[in-house]
């Protein structure tokens, strides 16, 4: 008895460093970001700049674009670490993430839609055609999937998900070809970077972030649950189909205000959940994978936001180039330790 | 109650692949996603330019690490044709070959940028043309520098854009000539097979040399020899009288996905170099252009600032670094000796009637 006590105190123990880990990681990823750039500004200026302002170009540079891109790559990394998350557990699919199940591009339409009518522009207006966007790629993603025999089983979820993509981005593409004004608008929009955008669009992203993790987090039990399977999941008492429209609606709402923000970003969604379980030991349940895949997710977009400044300086590469590039790597070497010692 | 083992199970339903198999599938497809979502930015119309910059963010001059220091003002040894102007049939050498026409060309398409300038200032309307990617069939300026020959630009047939024209379209039209440079160089074979075809060299620096080929073809050479040598003169005049290379002129363009400087070997570039003016430090480099970020813009700095925005400004990248404090610190900037310029004459299209547009406005604006 006494045995497995010590056994779960020190997992609580490992874990607990895992996220402090994680923690250093995205402080000093955000540090990175102030600093590093086409224009290198060492940290003591970036500090004084930040406490005392200043008018030569350094500070402003980091007062007027730093800071805000920064917190943008917070803001969207976190988003899209935990939508990823809360897809993988709601579809019991490994390779769920707002990409694949056609949530980004059903929120970059949505986008589109808003641009060409003329409807809205900048974050406040996109978002909600985001949202709308992604709601409906969901619900017809999984209406797809689930018909047939065996129900929605994950590689029908792929499927239907990457087909559903492909299917809106024609239809996008078709929308920006007969609309001059609209693609320049939309391609500035639809590289995926983090620079550039209105200085108040993490602001007005906020309470879209509170909302979605308040329903992905408040589902985090039914997440574990889910995990066992349908009918062991019902048997412990949980609502199966509202733990899953909850979490649903959490991923829409935590993807659409990244792609609002930040323009369609893929693969972070997809790796920072793998990512968390595997720093995390043993089999973590859902209240640890969440938060830790929150800060890998925030880390992860503005490292590679900031490789994306220094590979072609003094022009730069957009972050949604990158996130693959650099995440990819550390993916591959974790799985591979991870598999040689299982 | 503990709940055991959350990490996702799909060993069920991916039989002997496993795990690892799928991680990897997911992997593959993310770097893929990455790689191939940054291929859609940079435009059709720059492809050149950064394939032959993938190992730093300067654009050079086409098959040269180095560009000209001034845009080459005779055709090279052998090309062009010896007749006189007017006289046919004539046999035209150019950059893919040799051409030969035996009468004036009466229906002539135009597939390249600048060529279109070309035609009108030497007084000719083709029937045929292309458009730049999200731009109009007749750029602004020529129209309204062309008044006369509204209706019959009117009429001209589109044959798509300039980096994917229509063959079918280019075809039905029945052109007597075709010109495009040598970005298009690959469709030589096509394109000769639906007509006579002359194939320039492109590129903004080759202004010049664009002009006497394509007058050349069409049997007015040597009243292409007579535009260019006004040109000189008037361009070296003017710069003289606004300070010659004590002034230096600063030239930016805002694209809707990136911002970049202009260097010598550019068309605008290349106008400064005619007219004797200074560049700042940071553009005296011998290629095209250089992209360079919102935090960098301040390197663009100079006595004057002559930048060109493509779309609306409000909302792409470059309404963002015009209103920002950055932009607002420059010394051109306070001096309110920055220039917002039309994109098309300057950074778009290159030929006479485009660098005279170019000169004047230079002229006007230190002049003034």
């Amino acid at each position: 008895m006494t045995a497995v006590r010590v056994a779960r105190t020190a997992r609580v123990a490992a874990r607990t460093s895992a996220v402090g880990l994680a923690l250093v990681l995205t402080a000093a990823a955000v540090a990175a970001s102030l600093a590093v750039g086409t224009r290198p500004v060492p940290l003591p200026t970036v500090l004084e700049a930040l406490l005392h302002g200043g008018s030569d170009p350094d500070a402003l540079v980091v007062r007027s674009l730093r800071v805000p891109r920064t917190a943008i790559g917070l803001t969207a990394g976190a988003a899209l670490g935990l939508s990823g998350a809360v897809l993988q557990g709601i579809t019991r699919n490994p390779l769920a993430d707002p990409g694949i199940l056609g949530l980004s591009q059903g929120a970059a339409a949505g986008v589109v839609v808003a641009i060409a009518t003329g409807l809205a522009s900048g974050f406040g207006g996109y978002v909600w055609y985001a949202f709308a966007g992604a709601v409906a790629a969901a619900c017809a993603v999984y209406a797809i999937a689930t018909r047939g025999r065996g129900g929605a089983t994950p590689v029908k979820l792929a499927l239907a998900g990457t087909a559903f993509s492909a299917m809106v981005g024609g239809g996008t593409t078709v929308l920006l070809t007969s609309s001059s004004a609209t693609l320049d608008q939309f391609r500035f929009w639809q590289v995926g970077a983090l620079s550039g955008r209105d200085a108040d669009t993490v602001t007005r992203m906020l309470p879209f972030l509170a909302a979605g993790a308040l329903l992905v987090f408040g589902c985090a039990r039914g997440l574990d649950a889910l995990a066992l399977g349908d009918e062991k999941a019902r048997a412990l008492g949980h609502r199966v189909t509202a733990v899953r429209v909850c979490g649903a609606l959490g991923a829409a709402l935590l993807t659409a205000s990244a792609v609002a923000a930040a323009g369609p970003i893929a693969f972070v969604g997809l790796a920072v959940p793998h990512l968390a379980r595997r720093v995390l030991s043993g089999a973590a349940g859902y209240r640890w994978v969440l938060p830790l895949s929150a800060l890998l997710g925030a880390a992860l977009l503005l490292a590679a936001d900031v490789a994306g400044r220094v590979v072609r300086a003094p022009a730069e590469v957009p972050a949604g180039v990158m996130t693959a590039l650099v995440g990819v790597p550390v993916l591959v070497v974790l799985i591979r330790r991870k598999g040689a010692s299982s | 109650m503990r709940v055991k083992g959350t990490s996702v199970r799909i060993s069920g339903s991916f039989g002997p692949f496993g795990r690892r198999a799928v991680l990897t599938t997911a992997l593959v497809g993310g770097l893929l996603a990455g790689c191939t979502s940054g291929g859609g930015t940079g435009g059709g119309a720059t492809s050149a330019e950064s394939k032959a910059s993938d190992s730093s963010s300067r654009n050079l001059v086409a098959g040269a690490s180095q560009g000209p220091s001034a845009a080459p003002s005779v055709l090279t040894d052998g090309m062009g044709s010896t007749a006189a102007d007017g006289e046919f049939p004539r046999k035209v050498t150019h950059v893919r070959g040799s051409t030969t026409l035996d009468a004036e060309p009466t229906r002539i398409a135009v597939l390249s940028t600048g060529q279109l300038d070309d035609l009108l200032t030497l007084g000719v309307v083709p029937a045929v043309s292309t458009r730049a990617e999200n731009a109009g069939l007749v750029p602004d300026y020529l129209a309204d520098a062309f008044p006369a020959d509204s209706k019959k630009l009117a009429a001209m047939t589109d044959a798509g854009t300039r980096t994917a024209p229509n063959l079918e379209t280019l075809a039905a039209a029945k052109p007597d000539l075709i010109l495009a440079n040598d970005s298009l160089g690959e469709l030589y074979p096509k394109l000769s097979k639906i007509a006579p075809t002359v194939i320039t060299q492109g590129q903004g620096i080759n202004w010049k040399r664009d002009l006497l080929l394509v007058g050349a073809a069409v049997g007015k050479g040597e009243q292409a020899q007579k535009l260019l040598d006004g040109f000189a003169t008037d361009a070296a005049e003017q710069g003289k009288e606004l300070g010659g290379e004590d002034v230096e002129v600063s030239m930016v363009r805002f694209t809707p996905d990136r911002t970049r400087m202009f260097g010598v070997s550019s068309f605008t570039g290349s106008i400064a170099v005619d007219m004797g003016l200074g560049r700042p430090e940071s553009q005296r480099f011998k290629a095209i252009s250089e992209d360079i970020s919102a935090e960098r813009v301040d390197i663009a700095d100079g006595d004057w600032i002559f930048y060109s925005v493509q779309g609306d400004p409000a909302k792409t990248d470059a309404g963002s670094v015009l209103a920002g404090p950055l932009w607002k610190s420059l010394k051109a900037v306070k001096a309110k000796q920055a220039v917002k310029v039309d994109d098309d004459p300057w950074y778009l299209n290159a030929g006479p009637t485009a660098a005279d547009l170019v000169v004047k406005q230079l002229a006007d604006s230190l002049g003034s």
